[in-house]
């Protein structure tokens, strides 16, 4: 049921994580204000009233204060995403009082529980400033929630995570079961399956009955439970350049050595095609995505069977073998 | 795509003036069978709860302890839908077996009103005492249960109170449900004025910060176009027909009709192939909707109004052309 629009506002990162799905070979680029207004004012036609600004990071977006203006003046409620580096200088000034209202959250990115395990992923120095920037928001009343990857280096680490998180009063926590990229590989990062279920295990059977705090396990779901629905039937999702992608996740994913083109998860431009004909094309694109989703052993059971579907892992070949 | 909601029967012992069933309708209820081979493919599909409820009342299943055995032999924990006359009787006996109150999550039962003649004015004499009993038992044996509404001429200027009462009697929740017109309710003058239930629902969403046991149904104050249980569940009918949505189960003119909510019969096609066939319809369902897009937010209706007028559920409108409801959703005399 579609109650939210993810936005990618930008495509440029002040960071460059291991686990990142992006494509970085092909332009940089911000949205403009224009496509941005042109976007709000479709979505009030069909009534959508909320909005995810995403990225790349958000806080990059040279005009961010027109941004936020004009979701305010669409009267859309918004949340963002974001690495948590620049957002006190970047975004917390722009929360006044005329935005606060329409705000409704911010997301982030939270990899460890110390400096060195998040710094390991992030940046030098990233840890410190996410955790400003979370104790800010929550000292401001603005809910946050937190995303954590699980990858080699910080699986035993996730109760320290979680505690961490609900220590500082964020109110929902995702741990993130990570797609491939070539460097989480070359790198050593992914988890073997293995690992990921015993992880799962611990996650869902100890520490979402123990902890006040909501904790989500994203791009995992129960192998049994077949028609289940996933980001597309719960959101539309619109990249820099005001494309239709089926899935956020999959909006420009890495190609390994040469840039990502768009492919079949691209539903057309907002600007040609207008918000309905893209809700009837996703919707449509749904039935046929549920139809892989639930059938049998061979159905998709993550997002990496979903990427391996859109024709977003072809890089991996290089890396497969019988037993891998 | 979450729980289904299961018609296990569709005769009933009270004729409510809200009721939309087709009464001309032959009697029928789901054999026992044909609730195991849905239990199995639901199984097969890793479905773990489901709906129990009726276009009829789902006491007067002639095989409803082999329903509940079934559904606890799947493995299915569910809730159930009742008016809660027999509850007592029919119901209390099977849902104290160990192997049964294991599964059972919820119970919901339908209420018109805080008074005893009201309630029983448009169900049965009696029918409140025993309805307030049968939550009594719910909360004996530590069932939690809510309460259903439909929102009439009947009840509709003591609405606090039942969120009193039903607050008092350990309720989950208070639905309060944006009413579809039905002949009867608008012969009976009980069919309010779509414009008045409106704001009345309005009113109540600004309630709900005050009552938190509050719920709303088949209403959204921003009037979308997309709030809708058809976006996430589905429905299956006594006779194993897949509903796009249970409320359209059994409404219609004419007895046996079925319209284009019913997407095939689970005896004859895997359920994975009906949930894509629904899944296929939703792009269809959206369209209309944007089609009308203009008269649908600015209108003083829910949305399941439109859906009923979309599925050929609103015809016999189109002889009261004078009412506010026809005005509101462009029916005419010609149809």
């Amino acid at each position: 049921m579609i109650n939210t629009i993810a936005i990618d506002i930008t495509n440029h990162c002040n960071f460059d994580c291991v686990h990142c799905l992006r494509d970085k070979l092909g332009p940089r680029a911000h949205m403009g204000p224009d496509l941005l207004e042109y976007i709000l004012k479709q979505m009030g036609s069909v009534g959508i009233e909320s909005a995810c600004l995403t990225g790349g990071e958000a806080a990059l977006h040279p005009q961010l204060d027109r941004v936020f203006a004009l979701l305010k003046d669409h009267e859309i409620a918004f949340s963002l995403v974001s690495n948590g580096f620049l957002f006190l200088e970047k975004i917390m000034p722009l929360l006044d009082d005329a935005i606060r209202p329409c705000f409704t959250g911010a997301c982030f990115s939270l990899d460890g529980a110390t400096a060195q395990s998040h710094d390991r992923i992030r940046k030098e120095g990233s840890y410190e400033r996410v955790i400003e920037a979370i104790k800010a928001c929550v000292k401001k009343g603005i809910p946050v929630s937190v995303k954590s990857i699980l990858h080699n280096e910080n699986l035993g680490e996730i109760q320290e995570v979680a505690f961490l998180c609900a220590s500082l009063g964020v109110q929902s926590l995702g741990f993130v079961i990570l797609t491939p990229t070539p460097r989480l590989i070359s790198e050593g990062l992914m988890p073997s399956a293995p690992a990921y279920e015993e992880a799962v295990h611990f996650i869902k059977g100890r520490m979402i009955p123990a902890f006040g705090m909501r904790i989500e396990i994203e791009g995992y779901s129960d192998p049994d439970y077949k028609p289940r629905f996933c980001n597309p039937a719960h959101g539309l999702s619109v990249d820099h350049e005001g494309n239709f992608i089926f899935c956020c996740n999959l909006s420009h994913p890495t190609a390994g050595d040469v840039p990502n083109t768009l492919g079949k998860e691209c539903l057309g431009n907002i600007t040609e095609i207008g918000i309905e004909e893209g809700i009837l094309r996703h919707y449509r694109m749904l039935a046929w995505f549920m139809e892989k989703v639930m059938s049998g052993a061979r159905g998709i059971r993550n997002c990496t069977d979903c990427f391996r579907l859109f024709g977003k892992l072809d890089w991996m070949k290089a890396y497969e073998s019988p037993d891998h | 795509m979450k729980a289904p909601t299961i018609d296990i029967v569709n005769f009933c012992n009270f004729s409510c003036r809200h009721c939309l069933v087709n009464k001309a309708e032959a009697p029928a209820y789901m054999d026992k069978a044909l609730f195991a081979h849905l239990m199995g493919e639901l199984r097969h599909l890793g479905f773990h709860y489901a709906g129990i409820t009726g276009s009829g009342e789902i006491s007067l299943h002639p095989q409803l302890e082999d329903i509940l055995l079934s559904l606890a032999g799947h493995n299915m924990d569910f809730e159930l839908l009742t008016n809660g006359y027999l509850f007592k009787e029919r119901l209390f006996p099977l849902l104290r077996q160990p192997v049964i109150r294991k599964r059972v999550r919820l119970a919901g039962f339908s209420l018109d009103s805080p008074r005893a003649e009201a309630h029983d004015k448009n169900r049965k004499q009696g029918s409140f005492r025993r309805v307030v009993e049968a939550m009594g038992l719910c909360r004996l044996m530590g069932i939690p249960f809510y309460v259903k509404t439909a929102v009439t001429n009947l009840n509709i200027h003591e609405l606090r109170d039942m969120i009193f009462l039903t607050s008092g009697l350990g309720a989950l929740s208070q639905s309060f449900i944006f009413v579809q017109p039905t002949e009867q309710l608008m012969r009976e003058g009980l069919l309010p004025d779509p414009q008045e239930l409106y704001q009345v629902f309005k009113g109540l969403s600004g309630w709900k910060r005050l009552f938190p046991r509050l719920k709303l149904e088949a209403f959204n104050p921003g009037n979308d176009l997309f709030t809708c249980n058809a976006f996430y569940k589905f429905g299956v009918d006594e006779m194993g027909n897949y509903l796009l949505c249970n409320n359209l189960s059994n409404v219609g003119e004419d007895a046996n009709y079925k319209g284009p909510e019913c997407l095939g019969r689970v005896q004859e096609t895997p359920l994975r192939e009906l949930i894509v066939r629904h899944l296929d319809l939703l792009p269809e369902i959206l369209k209309w909707r944007f089609e009308r897009k203009e008269a649908i937010k600015g209108s003083p209706l829910s949305l399941c109004n439109w859906c009923f007028l979309q599925f050929g559920k609103m015809g016999w409108l189109k002889h009261h052309p004078e009412s506010p409801w026809s005005r509101c959703l462009h029916v005419t005399s010609t149809g």
